[in-house]
Parts: C-alpha cells; structure tokens; sequence
C-alpha cells in the first residue's frame, strides 16, 4: 500500500496527547474515506476539536465530534446505496444481454439446475410430510404405545391383551389414561344400506387423550352408554347424506356375529392423513367379545398418556413384567414407545426413517450434481468474456465491482431457475403423490421456504465465486491480447505463461464427481431392478398364478361345503381351499411356544408356526411332500390325530426319522393334545423374502383365508359366477377379493417404492449431467476450432479429431467409474442385507453400469464432435 | 447549482487562498451565524469539485492537525463564471420585488 510519505513522516514527529480526538474516530474515518479525503477530514476534525476543548472543555468538545461523525457516516452510507443501485441496474442488463446472447446455453444452465431445485423442493415437501405424522396431538409427547419384546430380543409385537389397557391404569399412578385399539373392519347399516368400514373398539378415555376434534356432540358424554358409535365425516355422509346422523340408530354387523343397534353419539372430523391411527368409527370396549377380552390372547394395541414430569424409562422398568404375571409360559416384557416415533420408527429397528434418509440422500446428491453443472457450465461461459473483463478493467473497473458482477448474474440465474423450479414442482406434485400414495400439497411452510431460497442463493453465490474470483484477477493486457486461454495463465518467473489447451483441473474435478454420481446411481438402480426382479420370480415353494383370495365372515365358513361344491361346479374353478395363516404375513397373534415330540433332545430357540388347512391345501396351491403323506378324506383319523411338519422344523427340531412320531401341544397343560407326525412338507415361503423360511406344523382344520385355483383366461366371467354364487348362499357378503401374486407384490411395495424413486433419481442425474456434458463439450469445441480446422488442413482423419476431442472425456470417464464402484458396492451391500434371499452381487451390473454412463456420454457429446470433425476447415479458419 | 453550493463557493472566493475546511466553516459562521456541521460542508464541496468550479489542493501536514494535511479550496474560472450567471439570474429575479413587508402578523 502505497502512503504518502510526509503523511506518515508528520504522525510519527509530533506528539499527539490530551488535544488528539478519540482513536476510535480515527479508525471510522479511515475506513469511510480513501486516503487523501481522510486527511482532510480528520485533520479539520481535529482542528477545531483542539479548539473546542480549549473553548469548552473535553466533554462538550467529544459530544461535538462524535455528532459530526455520525453525520460524516450517514452521508456516506446514502451514497453508498445509491450507487450500489445504480450498479446493480447495470449487473441486472449486462446479465440479461448475456442470456440474450447465449440462449441455449442459459436455458440449459437454468433448467438444469432448476430440475435439481424441483427435485429437492418435493422430496423435502415429502420429509415434511413423513415428518409430521402424529404431531398434531395436544400431549403428542406424553402419549405412548405400549409394546412387548422378548427377553432376547429377538421377538417384538404391538397386540397385547384386551384387559391390559384397564390393568395399567388401575394399578400404576404414573398414567392419568390408558386406551385399548382394537380395529375392526365391519358394516355399518344404516335403512337397509350398507357400508363397509374399518373402525375400532376404545376406551371412552381416548377422546381425551388423542386430539381428534369432534364435528357435532360432546367427547365426554360420547360413550356414556354402551350402545353408542361414533363415526367419523366421510362415513357420515356416505350413511345418511345430508341428514343429521346424531342420535339416529344404525346397525353394527362385526361379521362374527349378530348385528347390535347403536346410536350415533358424535361425529368426528375427518381424520387427518398423518395419523398413524385411522378408523371410520369408533365403538365403547363394553361390547368387545369375551375372547379379546381375556390375557390369554393377543389382539389390542394399548395406548397410555402419561402424566407430567414422569420418566418414561422408569415407568418400563415397573411394567415390564406386567405379561409374564399374567401368563407364565412367556417370555415377553412392556415397554412404551412414543407414539411420534410410530410411524417412521419400526420396533425392530429401520422402518420407514431409512427411506426419509435416503430420499433425503437422493435429493440432496441431485442437488449437489445440478449445482455443480451450474457451477460448471458459469465458468466456462464466462471463459468467453475474457475480452469483456478485459475492457472493464482498463477502464478502471475495481476487482470490488467484477467479482459483484459475476455474483450477482449468478444469484440471478439461480433465482431464475428457482422460479421455474417451483412450477416445475407444482406440476410434478401430483404423479408423485400418487407414486407415493400420499395428498401432499403445497403450502406456506415458513422452514421450506426459507432453507430452499437459501439453497439457490447459495448455489448462485458458490458457483458465481469461482469465475468471479478467478477471472477479475487477471491482469487486463494478455486478456485483450485475445486467444488466452484464461485458465493456464500463471506467472512463471515473472512472465505470463500460456499452458496446454486443456480442460482444467478444477472443473475436470466436477465433471468427474457428476460422472461418478451417474454411475453410482445407474448401479445401484440395476442392482435394485434385479433383487426385485429376484424377489417376484424365486420360487416360493407354490404356485402364485391364477389363485383367487378371499376373506370369508363366519357365514361364509358355515356354508362352506356348499360354497365349495357349487363352485367347483364351474369348468374353470380348479379347486379350493382354506387355511388359517396367510400366505404373505406371518400373523400368529395367538402362538404357543410349548410342543414337545418324542425324541426331543433339546429345546429349541425362536417360534414354531401353527397352521390349520384343508384337504385340498397342497392340491390348490401345488405344493410338494417331501416325505410322506397330506390329509386324505378317506383316513377318518387326520383330523384328531395327525400333523404335517414343513422341512425346516424337522431340521431345527433335528428329528432323523420323522414319520411316525408323536407330536405334543401344550405337554403338561390340561389342553394336552397328541398328533401323528404324518408327513413332512416341502418348505415354502409366509412371508416376504426378507425373512427366512421358519418352521411350521400343520393341523387339519381350514380358516378364514380361502384359495381358489382358477383355470388361466376367461377371469371376469369366472370372477362374476363365483360372487354370483356366493350371493347367493350368503346374501350380503362382500365380494372382495385380491389375487395372490398381486398380494404378494404388495409385500415389496416399499422396495418397489425405492426402486421407483432410484430410477427417477437416475434419471435426473443423468439428464442434469448430459445437458452440462452437452454444454461443456460445445463450448469446448467452440475455443478449439481454429485447432481443428489446422489440424485438417495437415491432414488429420475425421476419426483423430473425433478421438482428439473426446480423449479427455474418456479418461475422466474412467476414473469416475473407477471412483464409484466401491461405494455402490458398500451400499448395495448393506441393502441387500436386509433380505434373506438375495442376489450376490455380480461383476457384470458393475461393468454394465459403466458401459451405460460410458455410452450415455459418448451420445452426447457425438453430435457436436461429429459436427466439428467433419467442418470444412476453410470454414472454421475463417471463424473469429 | 444548489443554495448551500453558492454560499460556500463565495465564501471560498472571500477567503482567497486561505479557504480549507475549519476555515470555510468558521466564515459561514461569522456571515450567517449558523454552526454548519461538517458533513453539510464536504457535500457540496465534493460537488463542486466534481463540477469543476473548485480545485482541490493539497497542502503541508501541520502539527495542529494532527499531522495531518490541509487542503486548499480555489475557485476555478468555470466557478466564477457560474457565480456570474446565478448573480444576473438573483437580480433578474428579484428586479421588481420592492418591499417583502410582513403586514397583520403574516
């Protein structure tokens, strides 16, 4: 810094003591003013202080001058603003001249980040969603679930036994409500119509601790008699129109018994959609059946509010051992869990918080790749502006003003594609919330808006840095030279020296992060599509094609020998079946633990399933025996005497010769029973492949889970004789009925759900990184084609300027591909993890997957290769 | 050319030679009797600087001013050519206007 010399000779010699003004002053001058008006200043300042003090005395004379400076400030500062204005007047045109100039290319630079920004605006817009379920309960903090897991750990459930919610509010002051939650799916009659409906048993003590508001009657007097319901809007005006529903009679049909009259005792608003806990109706506990209402089963949620200032791991210590007092063969204990982490947290670990966390990943890497294209394709855009920043800075233009300039123009286009970003999102909304299931809808959320304007912001002021500091510091004389390459311009001894014509480190660091980005996610989607591929393919042990699945009620099973015979009569029905377990779940609410059998040696860990099927189970579903024999209607013995294990259970239970044995529920108990062991089935999948197979004893007998084999075509018309028979015998059953691979699919909807999301993740990746590749490439080609037409001219192939250009592309290909593979190893690892029955992961998806970037690349950045090999050099020698 | 402009501008030709900023504000004083702050005077200074009616020269540092330098404020013809046009434009103006008398209290 340049200072003048007797400015600094003078301070040195003279002796400034009790007549100097304030040091403070000084400084505040000396930043508002350049050096020779801050002389000025503070020395006429000081003059007349001098003069003031002899006049008046220190204190006088100090109010004087800091009143004169505050005045100095505010004239300053006024200035300051008004040209800081009239400056960004002119930032404002010479951006939007540039946008004029370049319109592919600030389209593309927009779109692609915007696409980024839309991106990550509905995913959060989803987070949010997931975020607040639950929450908008008044005692949303002290309400809890109570929930049981075994010793080890390894077993964990929410069905608990009716008599257990009472229980804990009588015996336990740390409470002040418990609530049993019963669901029930039923019908509800209402003048001869009805309406199906799932709803559910309750304490009277749950209007007080949930915040359900209530559109007509009064939340305390709702359940003062037993015989009342309370019904939700949406079915309220399906049941009675616009008629007033409160105290009218409607009848309650639970399906499994006679139909009670109840009255309507209040109407609640419809239930919000992020409730974990939905119902049509709601009914008092007094008429639950007895069965729900002993220890001995297990099929009532329990929910407590607890009271203020109470811990809750002291409560699970006091209620832990609740089951075990109150059913001695188990092994299970309380505890509570908070009824916000319901709905994202699964009791055994994961749920749906593992999805928010990868969305989240998912939009912030697109994010991150729509910025980094932007960041990219600002600077070599300005790349062609040397000439520009050249001019402005011999003609006096501050550093200060050339690095506003580049900040401003891309906060500008940030906040262009941030617009279009939200239109973008405001038309996408709709597909994705019928993807997701989901009625999200754009609202005011003070957060969101925030933090995404504060995202494009940033992204404009990060990427606009890098050409701004970069570019204003040059020095002007090489730049009006013209044909600099910016970028290779570095002082060697002294000199400005001009490097190689090639793409430069930094922005060669972007392309191959964005690269690397694509093919990680290319990977990881052809790694998901074949899992679920695998998983809708494997063979389950039965056939899933062309089987019916019905729910039957009790009068469906009463008449179910007609049932059967009547439809069998139709050529395209194959057979029926039933059993008690399903196919897709593994739902035993009502398991035991003990069996023994002859030979036991040892007990053995974990849980053997209890089915009850029919004749004709292995016929329907096609499964095989691996040794022995299925039920046969011709031995009068199978149904008290006889069971068939599956292979897995002959395994654990390590029987060498099974048939023949005796198998024995509940040894010791007066409900004693001794089986056959008949015959060993050939293992097949309960549940979704995540789990293992687990072992599984079937009795004769059948259940509500009914199974008919259709022959392949003609479904409609077969579908309308089964409901019109079944009409028949049982009026009023409802013909609702799926089919068993759809249901199966249904178990991977939420790997599905990630696949869909994955793939549109790709998708955008892929896009935001062509159209930058897109772009790059051109503009590469652009400053290079002097090179090219020379190179043609002494004689150079169409074929070597093709490879000329896109060498370096393809190097940086490489090591992008090379970069991603490990992490999409790591973490398809770790998902496939999740599955018992997986695929291993092959060589050839992570060599498809860089082939496909490889190609994808190529496509794009062919045309404009292409187009330049194969220019007439006259043409681009003539090109300036 | 602003009212402010016009009174430092003749105060500076006033001055002659010796006209710097505590002296500026010091002749205002004693002509008008307000206290001019600074800040109201560098303003119009720098305007007219920036018109190219006054020329700004720089001085020696003095022990009084902290060491610091004055600067010295000369009336450059283009000024004193303006000072003769608003002049003729006063007495244009105010030629014809004999009395300004405050009659009732008004």
């Amino acid at each position: 810094m340049v200072r003048h010399s007797g400015y600094f000779f003078g301070e040195w010699k003279v002796k400034r003591i009790d007549l100097a003004a304030p040091r403070l002053s000084e400084w505040i001058l000396r930043i508002l003013f350049s050096q020779d008006y801050y002389l000025e200043r503070s020395g006429d300042l000081e003059e007349t202080y001098a003069e003031l003090v002899e006049e008046s005395g220190p204190f006088r004379a100090k109010v004087w001058l800091w009143f004169q400076i505050l005045k100095l400030c505010f004239g300053v500062f006024r200035m300051n603003i008004v040209w800081r204005f009239i400056m960004f007047k002119n930032y404002l045109k010479i951006t939007l001249r540039n946008i004029r100039k370049n319109v592919i290319y600030s389209f593309m630079n927009i779109s692609g980040l915007s696409i980024g920004l839309a991106c990550s605006l509905l995913i959060m817009l989803w987070v949010h969603h997931e975020l607040s379920y639950d929450r908008f309960h008044e005692n949303v903090d002290r309400l809890y679930r109570v929930v049981y897991s075994s010793d080890d750990g390894e077993l964990y459930g929410t069905y608990l036994p009716g008599p257990l919610a009472p229980y804990l509010r009588e015996h336990f002051p740390d409470f002040i409500s418990t609530t049993g939650f019963r669901p029930w799916e039923a019908k509800i009659v209402f003048n001869n119509k009805s309406f199906p409906s799932i709803g559910s048993y309750v304490d009277p003590s749950f209007f007080s601790m949930f915040s359900f508001p209530f559109e007509k009657g009064e939340p305390k007097a709702a359940f003062s008699h037993p015989n009342s319901i309370v019904i939700t809007k949406n079915l309220a005006v399906k049941l009675f129109g616009r008629d007033d529903p409160m105290g009218k009679t409607v009848s309650y049909n639970s399906g499994v018994s006679e139909s009670i009259p109840l009255t309507v005792t209040g109407i609640l608003k419809d239930i919000p959609q992020n409730s974990h806990l939905q119902f049509g109706f709601l009914l008092p506990f007094e008429i639950l059946y007895d069965w729900m209402k002993t220890w001995r089963n297990k099929n009532v949620f329990a929910y407590v509010l607890l009271k203020k200032n109470i811990i809750p791991e002291e409560v699970n210590q006091k209620i832990s051992g609740v089951l075990k007092a109150h059913k001695h063969d188990n092994n299970l204990n309380l505890h509570l869990q908070p009824i916000k982490r319901i709905h994202l947290h699964a009791l055994g670990g994961g749920g749906r918080i593992t999805y928010v966390y990868t969305f989240s990943m998912i939009a912030l890497l697109v994010l991150f790749i729509a910025c980094l294209n932007f960041m990219n394709l600002s600077t070599a855009q300005s790349e062609q502006r040397l000439k520009e920043i050249g001019v402005k800075k011999v003609v006096g233009c501050s550093r200060f003003q050339l690095v506003m300039q580049f900040l401003c123009e891309s906060m500008i286009l940030s906040l262009l594609s941030l617009l279009l970003a939200v239109f973008i999102a405001v038309l996408l909304l709709p597909s994705l919330n019928s993807m997701l299931g989901t009625q999200i809808v754009f609202k005011w959320i003070p957060n969101l808006v925030l933090s995404i304007i504060s995202i494009a912001l940033l992204t404009g002021v990060v990427s606009g840095s890098y050409p701004a500091l970069l570019l204003s510091s040059f020095h002007p004389v090489p730049l009006l030279k013209g044909n600099v390459p910016f970028f290779k311009l570095h002082h060697r001894n002294g000199k400005l020296t001009e490097g190689k014509n090639r793409i430069p480190l930094f922005r060669k660091t972007l392309v191959i992060i964005q690269f690397a980005l694509s093919v990680g996610f290319i990977g990881c989607i052809l790694f998901i599509n074949q899992q679920l591929h695998h998983m809708r393919n494997k063979d389950l042990g039965f056939d899933k094609e062309n089987i019916l699945v019905l729910k039957a009620s009790r009068e469906f099973l009463e008449k179910a020998s007609t049932i059967k015979q009547e439809l069998l009569n139709h050529p395209r029905v194959q057979s029926i079946s039933s059993s008690l377990l399903r196919l897709d779940t593994w739902e035993s609410s009502d398991f035991s633990s003990a069996f023994s059998w002859s030979g036991k040696t040892k007990e053995i860990e974990g849980l053997i399933g209890q089915n009850w099927v029919d004749h004709d189970f292995l016929k329907t579903l096609n499964l095989e025996m691996a040794k022995g024999r299925f039920f046969f209607r011709e031995f009068s013995s199978d149904p008290t005497d006889a069971v068939i294990l599956n292979e897995t259970a002959v395994r654990i239970m390590d029987i060498k010769e099974p048939l023949g044995k005796e198998f024995i529920f509940v040894p010791g108990s007066p409900n004693e029973r001794k089986k056959t062991i008949i015959g060993v089935i050939k293992d097949y999948h309960t549940e979704s492949l995540r789990q293992e197979i687990r072992p599984m004893v079937l009795e004769l007998g059948g259940g509500r889970n009914v199974y008919i084999k259709l022959q392949k075509g003609h479904i409609t018309e077969t579908l309308s004789y089964i409901e019109s028979k079944i009409k028949e015998i049982v009026p009023g059953e409802p013909f609702d009925y799926t089919f068993l691979d759809e249901e199966l699919d249904n178990l991977y909807k939420n790997e599905q759900l990630l696949g869909h999301l994955v793939r549109y993740g790709t998708l955008l990746v892929l896009l935001i990184s062509s159209v930058g590749m897109f772009s790059l490439a051109s503009f590469s080609i652009v400053r290079r084609t002097k090179e090219i037409g020379i190179r043609k001219l002494l004689g150079a192939s169409g074929f070597r300027i093709m490879f000329m250009l896109t060498k370096d592309l393809i190097n940086m290909l490489l090591f992008s591909i090379v970069a991603a593979w490990p992490i999409v190893c790591f973490l398809m690892k770790k998902w496939l993890d999740n599955f018992a029955y997986r695929i291993s992961l092959s060589v050839w998806i992570f060599l498809l997957s860089g082939l496909m970037a490889l190609v994808i690349a190529l496509l794009t950045v062919s045309y404009q290769s292409i187009k330049a090999a194969a220019a007439n050099p006259v043409d681009s020698l003539r090109y300036e | 050319m602003t009212r402010n402009e016009e009174i430092i501008l003749l105060t500076i030709l006033k001055l002659k030679g010796n006209a710097y900023g505590v002296n500026i504000r010091k002749q205002i004083y004693k002509d008008i009797g307000d206290k001019w702050s600074f800040a109201s005077i560098y303003q119009p200074l720098d305007n007219l600087v920036r018109k190219q009616f006054v020329r700004r020269i720089k001085g020696d540092p003095t022990a009084r001013r902290g060491g610091k330098s004055k600067f010295y404020y000369e009336v450059t013809p283009d000024g004193k050519r303006g000072l003769q046009k608003l002049k003729k434009a006063h007495e244009q103006v105010w030629s014809g206007i004999l009395d300004i008398s405050l009659e009732n209290g008004k």
